[in-house]
């Protein structure tokens, strides 16, 4: 299974690459949206996106809507890892076709049940 | 436009630190004498400006580091405080974000070695001083223009 991290902090992309790799994935990241999407093309396939939302060059939003924008990535699963939680910004995030957030600050276990109520990975 | 009370940033930093990095930490409310010489910064800007300040000492923010990142703190380097404690401010800021609502942005996380400076203030300061792994970590939430 192939993980793609976006987020601007280093620190974030650590967090998650520890929670994540011993779920069996294989990290890739990448510091903004388009810079993601860059990783993106360049992967043969992804089964978990974890994007930030405030991001410099390209954020969150506009990245996921450029994803969904791709009929070959709609079935991609995509959490948005989020300090956001205002619900009209949370509608919008929704509307572009986040699949499920999760909230900072989280544990793993928070991480991993909002992974297995989007069906993914068998752990 | 709200503002946060004492209790509130206290709890808000408080759930940070131990949901996410698992460490225990309580306030001081009679003034905490320690130098806490890095800072980290992030600006809330929009219908309401304000400046959210982590300070505390190298020490405490490598424990932090190590916590984060799950390493040793032998293995902490400075790059990795800065990360740590960067992040720390993002997530302190875009909760205090979110509780005060309306539109608004959060500026990238900024690190420095200095002690919290509220020059810029305007408005309502808060200040909570907390004891995190045994060392002091100092939140400011100051208006600004």
């Amino acid at each position: 299974m192939n993980a793609l991290i976006i987020d601007d902090s280093r620190a974030m992309r650590r967090v998650l690459r520890r929670i994540v790799e011993p779920l069996g994935f294989a990290v890739t990241e990448a510091g903004d949206g388009q810079e993601g999407l860059n990783q993106l093309s360049e992967m043969d396939a992804v089964d978990l996106i974890l994007v930030d939302w405030n991001m410099p060059v390209m954020n969150g939003i506009e990245f996921v809507q450029a994803v969904r924008a791709d009929t070959k990535r709609r079935d991609l699963k995509l959490v948005m890892v989020t300090t956001e939680t205002e619900p009209m910004k949370m509608a919008r995030a929704l509307m572009a076709g986040v699949d499920e957030f999760v909230m900072k600050p989280f544990t793993s276990d928070i991480l991993v049940d909002k992974l297995r109520l989007i069906g993914v990975g068998s752990f | 436009m709200m503002y946060l009370d004492e209790e509130t940033l206290t709890q808000v930093t408080s759930d940070i630190c131990t949901t996410m990095l698992g460490l225990p930490m309580y306030p001081v409310y009679d003034g905490l004498v320690e130098h806490t010489p890095l800072t980290a910064q992030v600006r809330i800007s929009g219908e309401w400006n304000a400046t959210v300040e982590i300070a505390t000492t190298p020490k405490v923010a490598t424990l932090i580091a190590a916590q984060m990142f799950s390493l040793d703190p032998s293995q902490i380097q400075t790059a990795d405080l800065y990360d740590a404690l960067g992040e720390v401010a993002n997530m302190v800021g875009g909760n205090v974000k979110g509780i005060v609502n309306g539109e608004l942005d959060l500026s990238l996380p900024s690190v420095s070695e200095r002690d919290t400076q509220t020059a810029g203030a305007v408005g309502e300061t808060t200040v909570v001083q907390m004891i995190c792994l045994e060392g002091p970590l100092i939140v400011t939430l100051s208006e600004s223009n």
